[in-house]
């Protein structure tokens, strides 16, 4: 098993240095850089800049130098210093960015993460024992319609129907009145009270699919010899469902949780963009825009690495939890 | 991590507080309160009335000896305001304010809010209504002009003090003048502006120090139009010419060794390039919403603090600012501006609608007024309808076009570059119909830019002279085609600049197509579609062009529009490859503007020149102006006090330390 880490580990190396190539070259890609952006958002508010003025700025943001250059800058800080690099939109480091925005980020994630598992896996359970209820029925149709219906519409339906009945506005992470207010029991509870839209809608967007699965999988499971071995040498039922086909049928579930790794680190960018939450998805979305390359390269660099590293860490767990699935066997 | 730290932390002081509120701690820590508040209010300074001359917010911190107090904060001679003086006599129907309240606003870009910027930004010089005549002092306090327009001595404000307190001198001006200006690290051109006459080519200012407040500049030709160029023209502010020596020093290599500058350049991923330290900790007057404002001393009415919440903007009042109402009360009235960021113009607009804002210029649109009077009343505010200072849609022919993969560029060239091709495409469009669907009535004809003859459409008239240059024959489609046979084909590429760019467009293209010219329109992207630009790419786009009635225009920045190579020609190097010999018309167009500047603004000369420039574009169409005069929705709160009736929206904007709460405890 060590080995097996070690070696996975090892080949982690050209695939994270080729990431880290890929996702400096996706954003210097497009035409025009940083400056011009900005030159263009001046302009387009009204402001004409001096010739010498677009002179002074690309001299002075590095953009006069070859792009070979700044790749290996960006490397050599993140290598020798832990520092992601410079956003010139907002005029402070990469790693200060992101460390404002990770603490929302996460505990939305998280939270609906736990939603949606809880949600999805007892759900699902429950439909495939109870194949073909009025109640599997119910859940089957709102499994679609989940599946179906994207998290960003029904964050903007939601949003706007919350608002014409209650007159509370759900966007952002607090109303208006206490942006910027020391902490007080109105402002949190007021946060609370923003927190459960993004956390519902994330979680409830992925928990249609999930439960499908779920539900699925297990189908087949409980039709295994094993099972009717089982139940024929009479184990509890409830036993015999949880020991066996539950731990079989999570398998799918288990071996996608390392994407789950980027998908925390980023916030889902559409609902957090709709119901405007600081996360770290519409940090991305403007850095691109912007084209403020450190930033856009060192999140699309930290996603891919995460999915990199979550997908190892899936293979490790699917190992652990199927005995079928050892590691001699994929070492091999 | 320091910031997860800080989260934790709030959280578990937070608990602690829930429990002290609940011992019942919470009295007796509220009569200390008032003790202390009875306190500042023995050290305010008040008028004989009584009433306070400064901000309550200020009272505590002068108690506590954080800051001194009024008398010696304010200059000797303050900037004072009332009626007439910030916009013109009758744009406002001025009072006296009362002091509090919070500004509440919404930005959709990165640490920048237009408004904020356009309210907080303060010019050397400054003239009413943000016009050209009677430029006075603002941060300057005076000026003497001599030698026929050649010799500036400039009066400093004495006692004027940077917001952390440190005078502003004259030694300031010469940090700008020969460590950034006379830096090449730091000023790889010089600034046009401090250039005789504003031109390119022109030899560079010399500024000499006369004494701690008082400096002079001086030019080798005549250059009257230069007190204007210190007042508001492309938005400069009181960087061009003052900044923070003090403060800069620290950063600047003639002060300090590279090497002490290592945590900032390692912090960078920088090795020596030193000016780029230099330039991240220079806040200029356009970067007043910007984080390294949070620490540089600035002029501005308010200045940005730390928030708590990422995208944030928080501007609490510059206890230094310079300007006192006729009662002698420091400006601003209004304590803290705030601003939230959300994804775009549409959320923005959304904020409007809820009630989230106090104040909104740039974001609004004709096209949303019904929504703003159906929701104004429940959210609080009211539009205010006032002159937009950009006409938001003109027809740029590019002259110059040029693209490689393009076989019919030349044939487009020497027929964009007949002023009968664009005489007929301004005799296409509808302008009536125009004026009614985009901008609801809101603008007028094009009288001062294309002239009547021109901005009424007469189809016949275009059709005849598009024959009349060779475009007579027409294809199997019914289209247009050039001399050579080839299809006459137009590309209007435009960008997302406007709300208005896109339909302005495709009504546009439509148009062209009755009087049988192969029009299509295209949306680019914003960056992409400047890319174009820069590279002479566009054959034809629809966008802004400065409002004539508005000084900041001047003639020849049109030829940026009319052909892209020659602008290159005339302002970058006629040896760039991409550059193209202009005709005689162009060249008139700089020598027009190069003797406006040489004028005094607001003179007769001056007036003579600029309407000599109108005359010049009537004649020559170098783009073709849709609309002038376009109205433009403010938003302000149903409690603000002292905003303009009349006047550019943009003008209100720029008065924004006057604008007060009639009940500041509400907001």
């Amino acid at each position: 098993m060590v080995a097996y880490i070690v070696r996975r580990v090892i080949m982690l190396v050209p695939i994270l240095l080729l990431i880290s190539v890929v996702s400096f070259a996706v954003i210097e890609l497009p035409p025009g850089d940083w400056v011009t952006y900005q030159i263009e958002n001046l302009r387009a508010t009204g402001i004409q800049l001096n010739e010498e003025e677009a002179e002074r700025l690309i001299a002075m943001y590095g953009f006069d130098q070859p792009s070979w250059r700044r790749y290996l800058r960006w490397m050599e800080g993140i290598l020798l210093r832990f520092n992601f690099g410079w956003s010139f939109q907002w005029g402070k480091t990469v790693n200060e960015l992101l460390a404002e925005r990770l603490p929302l980020t996460l505990l939305i994630a998280i939270l609906s993460l736990i939603i949606s598992w809880v949600l999805a896996v007892s759900l699902g359970i429950y439909s495939a024992t109870h194949q073909y209820s009025i109640l599997d029925y119910v859940f089957t149709f709102f499994g679609f319609l989940g599946l179906a219906t994207p998290g960003f519409l029904v964050a903007m339906v939601l949003a706007w129907y919350i608002f014409k009945f209650t007159e509370f506005s759900p966007l952002g992470l607090y109303s208006i009145e206490y942006m910027g207010e020391p902490w007080s029991t109105e402002k949190f509870v007021d946060m609370l009270k923003h927190l459960v839209l993004p956390c519902l809608i994330v979680g409830l967007s992925s928990t249609g699919a999930l439960m499908r699965v779920m539900r699925g999988n297990l189908l087949d499971e409980l039709k295994r010899q094993y099972v009717i071995t089982a139940r024929a040498k009479g184990v509890a039922e409830t036993r015999l469902l949880f020991k066996y086909p539950v731990r079989m049928s999570m398998n799918p579930v288990i071996s996608t949780v390392g994407w789950t790794l980027p998908v925390i680190f980023s916030g889902e960018v559409l609902v957090s963009l709709i119901l405007g939450l600081q996360t770290v998805g519409p940090l991305l979305l403007r850095a691109v825009l912007a084209q403020d390359m450190f930033l856009a390269g060192s999140i699309v660099m930290i996603l891919s690495v995460l999915t990199v590293i979550g997908t190892l860490l899936s293979d490790i767990l699917l190992a652990a939890l199927d005995p079928r699935i050892r590691y001699e066997g994929a070492a091999r | 991590m320091r910031k997860t730290l800080r989260f934790g932390l709030i959280s578990a002081l937070l608990m602690l507080a829930l429990l002290v509120v609940a011992c019942g701690g919470a009295a007796p820590a509220a009569s200390s309160e008032a003790t202390e508040e009875d306190m500042a209010e023995d050290e305010m300074v008040s008028d004989m009335m009584g009433n306070p001359l400064e901000s309550p917010v200020l009272w505590e911190r002068v108690a506590s000896g954080e800051l001194p107090p009024l008398e010696d904060r304010l200059p000797n001679e303050p900037f004072v305001v009332g009626p007439g003086v910030l916009l013109p006599e009758g744009h406002v129907d001025w009072k006296p304010g009362v002091y509090g309240g919070t500004l509440r606003t919404l930005h959709f870009r990165p640490d920048w809010n237009p408004d904020i910027f356009v309210g907080m930004n303060e010019s050397l010089l400054s003239a009413p209504g943000l016009g050209v005549q009677g430029i006075r002092g603002n941060i300057l306090h005076s000026y003497e002009v001599s030698n026929e327009n050649q010799t500036f001595v400039f009066h400093m404000r004495e006692g004027l003090k940077w917001s952390d307190g440190e005078p502003v001198t004259s030694a300031d001006v010469a940090f700008v003048a020969h460590d950034i200006y006379g830096n090449e690290e730091l000023t790889p051109t010089y600034p046009k502006r401090f250039r005789t006459r504003n031109a390119p080519d022109g030899t560079p200012m010399t500024l000499t120090v006369i004494d701690d407040f008082t400096f002079q500049v001086d030019f080798d030709a005549p250059y009257g139009g230069f007190l204007r160029n210190l007042t508001i023209e492309t938005w400069n502010g009181w960087t061009e010419l003052i900044r923070p020596s003090h403060y800069l020093q620290q950063f600047h290599t003639s002060y300090v060794d590279l090497e002490d500058l290592r945590p900032l350049l390692d912090e960078m991923n920088l090795t020596d390039e030193w000016n780029q330290v230099f330039t991240d900790q220079d806040c200029l007057s356009w970067h007043v919403n910007q984080e390294k404002c949070i620490v540089s001393p600035v002029l501005t009415p308010w200045q940005r603090v730390e928030a708590s919440e990422p995208g944030l903007l928080i501007f609490e009042r510059n206890p230094y600012y310079h300007k006192v109402d006729v009662e002698g009360k420091q400006l601003p009235y209004i304590d803290r501006l705030l601003s939230k960021l959300v994804e775009d113009v549409e959320m923005v607009n959304t904020g409007i609608l809820v009630g989230e804002a106090d104040f909104m210029r740039e974001s609004t649109g004709l096209v949303k007024i019904p929504l703003y009077v159906e929701n104004g009343p429940a959210g609080g505010y009211r539009h205010q309808l006032l002159d937009m200072h950009v006409d938001s849609s003109s027809i740029w022919i590019n002259q110059t076009y040029n693209d490689d993969n393009d076989s019919n560029a030349a044939s487009w060239r020497a027929i964009a570059s007949d002023v009968r091709f664009r005489q007929a495409i301004s005799l296409a469009v509808n302008r009536d119909e125009m004026i009614e669907s985009l901008y609801f009535g809101y603008a007028t004809m094009p009288l001062q830019t294309v002239g009547e003859e021109l901005s009424i459409q007469n189809v016949q008239r275009a059709n005849d002279l598009l024959d009349a240059i060779g475009l007579d024959q027409r294809g199997d489609d019914g289209f247009r085609l050039y001399p050579s046979g080839e299809p006459f084909t137009m590309l209007i590429e435009h960008g997302a600049h406007a709300p208005d760019l896109e339909p302005a467009s495709e009504l546009i293209g439509e148009y062209l197509k009755e009087v049988g010219i192969n029009a299509s329109v295209k949306k680019l992207e914003s960056s992409l579609w400047a890319e174009r630009r820069n590279n002479n790419e566009l054959q034809a786009t629809v966008f802004w062009a400065h409002d004539q009635g508005w000084d900041n225009n001047w003639t020849s920045d049109t030829i940026q529009r009319a052909g892209y190579a020659w602008w290159v020609y005339m302002t970058q190097s006629p040896d760039s490859e991409m550059a193209m010999e202009p005709p005689q018309w162009v060249l008139d167009s700089f020598e027009l503007d190069k003797n406006r500047w040489g004028s005094v603004s607001g003179s007769n000369e001056y007036n003579q020149y600029k309407e000599d420039g109108n005359a010049w574009h009537r004649a020559n169409l170098p783009e073709i102006t849709i609309v002038e005069n376009v109205k433009y929705p403010l938003i302000v709160s149903v409690d603000m006090a002292n905003v303009a009736t009349e006047g550019y929206a943009i003008a209100q904007n720029f008065a924004m330390e006057q604008l007060f709460y009639v009940n500041p405890e509400d907001h």
